[in-house]
Formats: C-alpha cells, structure tokens, sequence
C-alpha cells in the first residue's frame, strides 16, 4: 500500500489535460480601436483580435485569429479592415511553432471571413495605410532592435498590395538608399495621377521622411527605384515633419524643423528609358515656397475656383504666408502673435475653405485669430485677421465636424473649454467638473461627448443651443468613442472587457447596455 | 485561422437548471434503500468475522482534471474530500474461491476545490460539490482485506471565478450539474475483536468522475442590483469540464 499511492499519483498525473502554452503567456491588450460599427481589441497571449460589434441592439463578440505575438495593428483609413501585424515565433520550446512575420488583413464586417496573411518577412513595428485602403507599408519604428533576431535593417519596407492575394511579387520588400539616417515616418499619399505620363494609373507615392532627407516611393510599382531628396545641401539640419498633399496637381508640400521655407514636391513626368523596367517614369521638381521664418504648421485648401492654397504660419516672424501652390506667389498676412496652428472652417476637406483660426498654443495667449481666406489673393482687399479675446490661454483648439464651431481647452487640467463660433467670432466658456481626458463629436456632429476617469458619467453638450446633460454610468470611464453609426462606446478599462454602449446621446440608461468579460470571450474553448 | 462569434448573455442571471432532478431521484432512492432492512450477512470461511451492517467513509481526494477546458483555469488537481454514509443490503452468495459478495447503498457528499492562474494576470478559484447516491459492492479476499467497486450519480453545483491580479474586477458563475463517479478500491479491515461487526480501516479508491459541463458567462462580482443599474449582457467563456480521474484515501468505520 505504501508504493501503491506514488505509483497511482504519477499515473494520474500523466492523465491530466495538457495546457496549451499560450495560456501562461504575459497578456497584452492592444486597443481598444475603433472601426465602422466595431471596436477591436488585439489579445497578445491568445494571438487574436477580439471584435465587439455594436451593429445590433445586442452587442456581439467575434475572434479572429491571427498570427503569433502581434505587435501593431492599424484600421484602414474607412474603417472597414484592420490590419495586425504579428511577430512570429522560433519554436525553442513545447507548443511554440515557426513563424515569420505576418501582416493580416481582417474585413470586420465579415469575421467569419478568414485574414488574408501575408508574409513580410521582417518585424517591421510600424504601419501606414493609403487612404483607399489599397496599399500598406509596413517600416520600422525608431525603437531600435528588439531582442529577438541577429541584423534589423531600419531603411527596410515591404510594400503589400492589400487587394491581391499573398505570392512571389507581393509584398515587395525594398532598402532605401540611406545618408546615414534612418526613417522617422511614412506618409502616403492619395492616388495622384502623373501629368502627362503614359501610364495614367492613378499611384500612391510613398514620402519616407528622415533627418535631412526625403525619400519618394512610387508604391504603386514599388520595384521601381526610389528617388532621395537632400535637404541638408544648404548646410542645416532639415527634419521634415508634416506633409500634405495636393492630388490634383499631383504636388506635395513638406513641413521640416530647420527650415526656413515650405518645401513644394511637385510629382512631374519623366519617361524612363526603354531598356530599364525599374526604372522610374517620374521625377520631383522641387522649390521653396517663401514662408521664410521656419513654418510651424501648414494646412492646404481649395478655393471655390479648385485652385489650391497653402498656409504656412511662421511664428518667428509673425506671419500666415499664403501661397497659391499653382503660381507659387503668396501673400504675407501680419498677426500679432506667434501663430503655431491653422484650422481651417468648414472643417470637411471636400468644401472650400472660408475661414481660417490661428492659435498661438506655445505662446499660451488668451486669444486667436480669424483669417478670412475668401479673396485672400486679391489686391483689393484689406488682408488682415480679427483677433478674439477668449478669457483663458489656449492650450488647445479642436474643429467641430460639419460646424463652424471650435473647442478651445483652456488649461493643462483640462477642466475648462470654451466653445468658439467662428461666424459669429464668440466664444461661450464651458466648465468641467473634471479633467477633460477623453471627447468625442458624434457622427452627425450635433453632440460633444465628453468623459474623465473620475466620475461615473458621461457628459453632453448640444451644440445647437450649448445645453449641457449628461449620463450616469455604472462604472468610470477609460475610453470613449462615436462611432459613425451615432452610438457611443465607453470601454471601462478593465482587464477582463467591460464596454458600455449607447445608442445615441439622446438615449436613456435603459437603453443602454453594458457588456461584460468580452476579452474572455471563448476562453474555455481555446 | 478562426473566427467564431461569442454568444453572450442577457441577464438572467445564475440560471438553474432542471438537471438535478434525476439525480435527486437517486439520492432519495438511495435513502429509501439505506432506511430498508438490513440483509444478514451470508456465511463463509472469508466472512468469519461479522460484516458491518453500517459503514461511515470519509477521504481526502485529489483528481486530475482530464478536459482542456479545465486546463485553461488551472494546473492543479481539485483537491477535496468527503463523507459517505453506507448500508448493506443485500449478501449474493458466490461460486468459486471468494463464497459472498456483499451489496450495499449509499448516500455521500463530497467537494473540491482549486486555483490557478492564467496569462501570469489571472487567479482563477474551480470549486465543486456534490450529492451522490450509487451502490457498493464488496468483495471480502480475506477477512481483512475487501476489494470493493463503486457507482453512483448524483447532482452538485460548480462554481468558477476569474480575478485580475492588478486591480479589483472579477467575474463568477456557477451552476447545477449532474454527476456520476465510479471508483474501484481496497479496504484494510483489521477484525479487532473476533465476532463484532466493528471495524475501523484504511481504503484507498481509484476512480473516475464525470460531470456535465458548467457553462459560464463573465457575471462581474461588483455589479450592483439589476434595478440600479444598466441592462447588461454578458460574454460566454464557454463550458468547463471537471471530468477526470480522483484518488481517494481515507478511513472508514463499520459497526
């Protein structure tokens, strides 16, 4: 009897269930990240998103698997696909199998549509997405190497078509030619069209931005080579930092600390000789545009006529430049303070731009400006800005979607707004019980949404007559969203899922819905 | 790769089941069996010394949780005891070396418990217990040494709860369900006194348990009344099994 029960315990024991490994992995939560009528969470122990879809009365939970160890994860500029980037794996031990890096493609609306992987071959860290949601360009953060791995090569990118299937050509993966520098970030454009070039396909143009240089990728044949521009031929050290873009003209206009001027990238026809097929068909013609005091920020419109305008603020000289980006002429605009942000009214990129507020945010000035942009370019008329005394620094400014409306954020507890009418040059002050953590605008642009970790509720402000309600929620809040289709998504923080989501900011507790434990959803089934 | 939808839950909260029914009606048989006349003892060489009428069972036991799902919350065994209390009914005389078998009923009660941890964030608690009634049949070797088999069903309740390690949430279900357990073992009897049916010995029982599975959905512990607070759904984590095989070790006393 004394042998009998070692013997039986050890027997037992090698009866036991075996436990899948992942389940003694540390667990990170990337997310939550909004997407159409959902919000996904991305689980780094389970290797899979977990999709909370509020299309319905009743919320549903959906998981998607995805490749081992994800590391980043980006929606599509609609929303409508989500795009995971996964480690991999060397299998070293019991359960671990070999992986390469992946980029998954993930329709949310569809998830029981498998992801499409494709293998990019590097642990590429960081994504940027073209706005048709076609192309993606999966580069390297600057956090340098992580532990795993021998060489990392920071100038390398892998171009994935997102609408054709994982083969041979897709991705591509490509290094840059490199000046020593590595990239800081990726912004591509819109398709543009090249003027004048043969092939008329409208292409997506990779701008890979590093110190003292620029990068442009034709990403829509990214075998192509790649044309580098130096920024540092005058002798500064030039970072370029915004870039935005004029697709009709096929033209890009860069921002860079160091530099004096607005850097015009016009993308101009340059047939390639016949005999080179990676050779380019275009060529960047490059020129200055005389903002001449190092802009702190640009912002791009048409008029009503299409021609498009650039304003570059410079507050080392206290002026808006103006600049008709066909002609490159511009127009110097005095301001009284050192302007350090443009936003433009209306606010949606389709309609021509009227207005433009001009905050001096370093500066913490308790007052802005309006430019009015309407016959800015005309010698007739009187170009000058109307200053608003607003009561409080401003310490940020913020477009009200669909309205000529501004939210100005008074102070660094963000406990105090004001809500500027930009029409009417007055601003009505608003005071918050709380910090100010986390807004939203709803869809339809008639509510602002406001919520802070310390308190239970969630406040409104109709923005037709300022009134202010609110709701009290059952838990605080972390995080808070309006999705496009006007519900509102609260997710409370808690390790284990916790959301509140409600149908509108019209609506009531009871119509409301909590739901629970969705980051464990499926768990036991695993 | 998968994609499956999680169905979740709206709030009826910790919903009974109707499955506790049958094994109800096994428990109240057993008693009714236990309450019955108390068959005499069969003659034999090997039954020289009274066998106890009454018997009283109580063990510590441990079992190793054969299903993944149980894997999920926990590595360890589920380790418990119980109470047992038995009562012959029934001596079937035998041909060959071993002259009688010896039939009984019982009624017993046993639990367990277990934690774990999962994703180094998680501290799970499976807890379980149970109402069985079976039957027993013994089979005397010598008059010290019995082998005995065992059967029983019954009904139980098991509970799961899920804790974050960082900060206060956690989640808890439980529900009913239906058990059966068979064990096989041996039993020391020393005779201490040549003649009584008391008996004081040592059993050991190898067996196993099987237990429907105890859905669970993620019902968060902090939640206020249902009146006080906003309609709630929650995630299904799907079904924990707690099948699996038990060693029991205990003691016993008939009389």
């Amino acid at each position: 009897m004394r042998t009998l029960v070692p013997i039986l315990t050890i027997a037992l024991a090698a009866c036991a269930a075996e436990r899948d490994p992942a389940l003694d992995r540390p667990r990170l939560i990337t997310g939550p990240i909004p997407l159409q009528a959902q919000v996904a969470y991305v689980d780094g122990a389970l290797d899979r998103v977990v999709l909370v879809d509020v299309a319905e009365a009743t919320p549903a939970v959906h998981t998607v698997g995805v490749g081992r160890d994800p590391i980043w994860a980006s929606p599509t500029f609609k929303r409508d696909r989500l795009l995971v980037i996964t480690r991999g794996e060397e299998a070293l031990a019991r359960g671990q199998v070999d992986e390469d890096p992946m980029l998954w493609n993930i329709d949310v609306a569809n998830p029981d549509t498998p992801p499409v992987g494709y293998d990019i071959g590097s642990p590429f860290d960081r994504l940027a997405v073209s706005t048709d949601g076609k192309l993606a360009v999966a580069h390297f953060s600057e956090a340098g190497p992580d532990a795993q791995g021998f060489f990392r090569n920071p100038n390398e990118l892998a171009f994935v078509d997102l609408t054709r299937p994982p083969g041979p050509d897709n991705p591509v993966l490509k290094t840059l030619r490199s000046f020593s520098s590595t990239p800081t970030a990726i912004v591509l454009s819109p398709p543009m069209t090249i003027p004048g070039a043969a092939d008329a396909t409208p292409r997506v143009f990779a701008f890979v931005l590093a110190q003292n240089r620029i990068s442009v990728v034709d990403a829509t044949y990214p075998t192509h080579d790649e044309v580098t521009i130096r920024l540092d031929q005058a002798g500064a050290s030039v970072l370029p930092r915004e870039v935005v873009f004029a697709p009709n003209t096929a033209t890009a206009y860069v921002r860079s600390d160091g530099a004096r001027d607005v850097l015009e990238v016009l993308i101009g026809n340059d047939p390639p000789p016949a005999d080179q097929a990676d050779a380019n068909d275009f060529r960047p013609v490059l020129a200055e545009l005389g903002a001449g005091g190092g802009p702190a920020d640009v912002a791009v419109y048409d008029d009503v006529d299409g021609r498009r305008f650039i304003l570059a603020a410079t507050p080392g000289t206290r002026e808006v430049v103006v600049i008709d980006a066909d002609t490159a002429e511009f127009v110097r605009v005095a301001t009284p303070d050192p302007v350090d942000r443009i936003v433009l009214f209306p606010a949606d990129p389709d309609v021509p731009a009227r207005k433009a507020v001009l905050a001096s945010i370093g500066a913490r000035l308790s007052r802005v400006q309006v430019l009015d942009l309407e016959g800015i370019d005309e010698d007739l008329i009187p170009r000058s800005v109307t200053t608003i005394e607003v009561g409080e620094p401003v310490m940020a400014i913020e477009p009200v979607p669909g309205r000529e409306l501004a939210m100005l954020v008074h102070d660094d507890q963000r406990t105090v707004l004001g809500l500027l009418d930009v029409a009417y040059g007055s601003v009505s002050p608003l005071q918050g019980v709380g910090r100010l953590d986390d807004y939203a605008f709803t869809s339809s642009g008639k509510y602002l949404v406001a919520a802070t970790p310390s308190l239970a509720r969630l406040g409104y402000l109709d923005l037709d007559n300022l009134h202010p309600t609110d709701l009290r929620l059952d838990d605080v809040p972390a995080r808070l969203f309006a999705l496009p289709d006007g519900k509102l998504f609260v997710d409370h923080g808690d390790p284990l899922g916790r959301a509140t989501i409600i149908p509108s900011p019209e609506a009531s507790r009871d119509d409301s819905v909590v739901l629970s434990g969705f980051l464990l959803a499926g768990l036991l089934e695993e | 790769m998968r994609a499956h939808p999680v169905p979740v839950r709206r709030p009826d909260r910790h919903p009974r089941h109707r499955v506790a029914v049958a094994a109800a009606a096994a428990v109240v048989a057993a008693a009714a069996l236990l309450a019955g006349p108390v068959a005499p003892a069969a003659a034999g060489p090997a039954t020289a010394a009274a066998v106890p009428a009454w018997s009283l069972h109580g063990w510590s036991a441990q079992r190793w949780l054969a299903d993944p799902s149980a894997a999920t919350l926990t590595t360890s065994t589920l380790d418990g005891g119980g109470l047992t209390v038995e009562r012959r009914i029934l001596g079937l005389p035998l041909p060959g070396p071993f002259p009688v078998l010896h039939v009984s009923a019982e009624l017993g009660f046993d639990g367990g418990s277990a934690d774990g941890t999962t994703f180094q964030q998680l501290d799970n608690h499976v807890a379980t217990w149970s109402l069985l009634a079976g039957a027993r049949a013994r089979l005397p070797v010598v008059s010290w040494l019995h082998v005995t088999a065992r059967a029983s069903v019954g009904g139980g309740r098991t509970s799961v709860r899920i804790a974050d390690q960082g900060m206060t949430t956690a989640i808890s279900d439980r529900a009913v369900t239906q058990v059966a357990s068979t064990g096989l073992g041996l039993s020391l009897l020393p005779v201490l006194k040549r003649g009584s049916r008391f008996r004081v010995g040592f059993e050991v029982e190898l067996g196993y348990q099987v237990t429907t599975a105890t859905s669970v959905h993620a019902y968060p512990e902090d939640r206020g009344p249902a009146e006080l607070t906003i309609p709630a759904s929650y995630a299904s984590l799907g079904d924990v099994d707690l099948d699996g095989w038990n060693l029991r070790i205990g003691g016993t006393v008939g009389f």
